[in-house]
């Protein structure tokens, strides 16, 4: 298995920079995405004066002090980081500046899904080949040569060091095995009672929210939802064991080449039922998520797929 | 072994003993992954004192049913602080030790 091999020669490996390359657009699209809806929701306010946001943040944050101005700053810097990243313009640099965002984000609004697209932003940064293939030079190349051709000749790239690779897919392996245990031990979770609890609380204040975040089909709603919480709680409850299995599992079967295959369909339907939960916030993560499966694939075949051929 | 290999290899280390005793033992913080794992809701009947109900959906950056205690003062504080509204009503928050309804009067909980 490539990823033995690259550890037991120090993060070395003859590898095509394209599935790094193809993670970076992917990260770079599901922090736009998420830039962008959350604009949309009056992000560009959070920190005025008169904010709920502002003020919570300021009391639990005393000593850490980020003014309106100051999260303009970053505001900005954010979506400067972002699109730097999806052209290839010092992507290293566009990573950490996504990294930077994202752990200050979670210093006001603390979400899993935020952790994870950080850490993918900031292990990201650690990699020498992300301008190798798939930056705005490629479209630049193809307007006077034959597009398949470059990307044949970045495909064919060779980058030795798979160290950021290597983080990467210890992150999403650390990410689902935690998440596994963390929901095996949680009674709430294995009795269906915090996923029936959560759906049925944003269902029924779905009119009050300024910003709906929910749209549960009414067949699913009045099987799983619109019941008495015991009721909802038992039918909630092969969902939940079916997602501890599945976590415990996708990791190893990620890994192996043989199971690969499986795990990636496995794993996208897992993350299509996370999404259906909440559609637009766990849009980004699942994205990424599902995006970093390209990283378990050995690089040294990836000059071989056949859009490159 | 050059000084970047050693480098890269601490930081693997280091990484992976962060990552085991985050994911896995004691209390949640960066790389602790236990998304939906607890119950967590709060809902609000609350009013000003022109008896306006407040909406905190109209607030809060993201639409997650869960307020703790802590949030709920904090919030409380802030509609009086801030927007000089002074609730009234009733707070029930459910968490994993269970549920609990709490009486707001005059902005701040009284019991």
């Amino acid at each position: 298995m490539w990823w033995a091999e690259a550890l037991a020669n120090g993060f070395r490996y003859p590898a095509s920079p394209l599935p790094i390359c193809l993670f970076r657009l992917v990260i770079a699209v599901a922090a736009l995405y998420k830039f962008g809806y959350e604009h949309h929701r009056g992000a560009w306010r959070w920190f005025q004066p008169e904010s709920y946001v502002y003020y919570r943040y300021r009391h639990e944050h005393p000593r850490f002090p980020v003014g309106p101005t100051g999260y303009r700053v970053l505001y900005v810097a954010k979506w400067a980081g972002a699109a730097a990243l999806l052209v290839g313009v010092l992507p290293q640099l566009a990573a950490l500046v996504l990294a930077a965002w994202f752990l200050f984000e979670l210093r006001y609004d603390r979400k899993f899904h935020t952790a994870y697209l950080g850490l993918c932003a900031l292990f990201l940064a650690a990699s020498p080949a992300l301008t190798d293939a798939l930056t705005w030079r490629t479209v630049v190349d193809a307007r006077s040569s034959d597009l398949s051709a470059v990307l044949r000749a970045e495909a064919a790239r060779v980058v030795d060091d798979v160290f950021a690779q290597l983080l990467l897919v210890l992150l999403t392996v650390q990410m689902y095995l935690s998440s596994a245990y963390r929901k095996l031990r949680s009674p709430q979770f294995m009795s269906g009672a915090a996923l029936y609890t959560f759906t049925a609380s944003l269902h029924a204040e779905r009119y009050a929210q300024r910003f709906r975040d929910t749209w549960y089909p009414r067949a699913l709603a009045r099987r799983l939802i619109d019941v008495p919480p015991l009721v909802g709680q038992r039918r909630w409850r092969p969902a939940a064991i079916a997602t501890v299995v599945l976590e415990a599992a996708l990791p190893v079967a990620l890994l192996v080449p043989v199971t690969f295959p499986v795990a990636v369909v496995c794993g996208a339907l897992m993350h299509v039922a996370f999404t259906a939960v909440l559609p637009i916030r766990l849009i980004p993560f699942s994205f990424a998520t599902v995006g970093s499966y390209l990283l378990f694939i050995d690089p040294a075949t990836s000059a071989n797929w056949s859009i490159f051929r | 072994m050059s000084v970047w290999s050693v480098a890269k290899w601490a930081v693997w280390v280091g990484l992976v003993l962060w990552m085991l005793r985050a994911g896995f033992f004691g209390r949640p913080r960066l790389f602790t992954w236990p998304m939906f794992s607890r119950v967590s809701e709060c809902r609000m009947r609350l009013v000003d004192q022109i008896g306006q109900p407040i909406n905190p959906w109209h607030d809060i950056v993201h639409q997650d049913p869960g307020m703790n205690a802590w949030e709920l003062r904090c919030y409380l504080a802030y509609l009086r602080e801030v927007r000089g509204i002074r609730a009234t009503g009733t707070v029930t928050l459910v968490d994993h030790f269970g549920q609990s309804t709490l009486r707001v009067e005059d902005g701040r909980v009284v019991g």
